[in-house]
């Protein structure tokens, strides 16, 4: 008798499934869709999932920190953040709002995870709140790199770097857990909206990590669609904005005091 | 401590007790309160900005046809109704296992009691609707 593929590991309450062995090529990239101001992350990766027609190999489930929700998909349960790989991208896409209490387990086993998977680097994509967001046409792009190996990624792309200014929400833990254990992270921030989906700042992005893997992610539909996307997501929208003003997001558009 | 002063202490302290409790109330009903009805409509995505002498409400209604836009303001209640350029079919969905067409916005937002009804202006910007109205000075 052969049994399906199963692993599972547990790190903190959270549990990571495989149903499927992850191979990647190298060098190999972990994109993350967590939901965020704007969902630029969560429209972005849920977008290049469908174009790149990548497939499913597992996700993130927690009987500790999620709300108890089984996602189902053709009649199958699916947990609350879905893995999806193709090539050498593997990606993460969320289904519902990370409630507050999750984000540091969250961010903290990502990074483990992907260290013990050998993945070359960790992308997150998130959105920088703009109070005057529908004045601008073309959201601006800024990125921030772990350390300078990650920086030279960017290098020659016409975006800014984030120099000044406060991050919250899981990509804030990520990142300066990157720092500290030395694991390449590339932050990706478009200027978008705190509370209404963006998927114009999402192809921004999408537009840059294709030239930065290498592999072509027609944004065209994704404009197309932008706002029947926009009706598709207002509860996740909701429930994501209702998150972020409890970890305190607000704050990004405080300045530092020393800077100040 | 007459009678009479302990009745108005007692009402006021009533009255903020009340006005603690029924935010978080609402809060979690609209948790549990879908963004559409059964009726083919859908509510939007809003968000209110304070400023010392005004509010601005903005309202996102992606795929609207806004010729056919109507805001009204009724006491403190602003009403916001607009029918969608298309009509959206969403099928197999959610809790509802069948087809639903959606074919218009609509919204009822309470404000708070300090606006001043004679300052109010509607202006969009692609799908975002933005409604200023004026505040009581203090």
């Amino acid at each position: 008798m052969v049994f399906p593929y199963y692993y599972e590991e547990v790190y903190d309450g959270l549990i990571f499934i495989e149903t499927k062995p992850l191979e990647l090529r190298k060098p190999s990239f972990l994109i993350l869709g967590l939901p965020d101001a704007g969902l630029v992350g969560a429209i972005s990766t849920s977008h290049m999932v469908r174009v790149l027609e990548m497939e499913e190999y597992g996700g993130i489930e927690s009987y500790r920190y999620f709300p108890p929700v089984a996602v189902i998909h053709k009649g199958k349960p699916h947990p609350p953040i879905r893995f999806f790989y193709r090539d050498n991208i593997a990606a993460l896409v969320p289904e519902i709002a990370i409630p507050p209490s999750a984000i540091y387990p969250l961010a903290l086993a990502i990074i483990d995870y992907a260290q013990k998977r050998g993945i070359d680097y960790i992308i997150s994509i998130s959105g920088a709140p703009v109070p005057n967001r529908m004045n601008l046409e073309k959201p601006r792009l800024y990125w921030l790199a772990s350390n300078d190996r990650v920086a030279k990624l960017v290098e020659g792309m016409k975006i800014e770097e984030f120099k000044e200014g406060l991050l919250v929400g899981p990509y804030a833990i990520i990142f300066k857990e990157a720092v500290k254990r030395r694991v390449n992270n590339l932050l990706f921030l478009a200027e978008t909206y705190m509370e209404f989906p963006d998927p114009e700042a999402a192809a921004i992005v999408l537009e840059t990590i294709s030239k930065l893997i290498g592999v072509e992610i027609d944004v065209k539909k994704l404009l197309e669609e932008a706002e029947v996307i926009k009706i598709k997501t207002r509860e996740l929208m909701k429930s994501t904005t209702q998150s972020l003003a409890k970890m305190g997001k607000g704050y990004e558009y405080q300045m530092p005091l020393l800077y100040a | 401590m007459s009678f009479e002063e302990y009745m108005r202490m007692r009402r006021r302290l009533l009255r903020e007790l009340l006005g603690e409790v029924e935010p978080l109330f609402d809060e979690s009903w609209r948790e549990i309160t879908p963004m559409w009805d059964s009726d083919g409509r859908l509510e939007p995505l809003y968000a209110i900005r304070e400023y010392p002498d005004k509010y601005v409400v903005i309202i996102d209604l992606p795929g609207a046809d806004l010729t056919t836009l109507s805001v009204d303001l009724k006491g403190r209640l602003l009403i916001i109704r607009s029918k969608l350029k298309q009509s959206v079919l969403f099928s197999n969905w959610g809790t509802v296992q069948r087809e639903i067409v959606f074919t218009e916005y609509a919204k009822t937002i309470e404000l708070p009691e300090d606006i001043n009804p004679e300052i109010f202006e509607v202006e969009h910007k692609k799908s975002m609707v933005i409604i200023t109205i004026g505040r009581k000075s203090k």
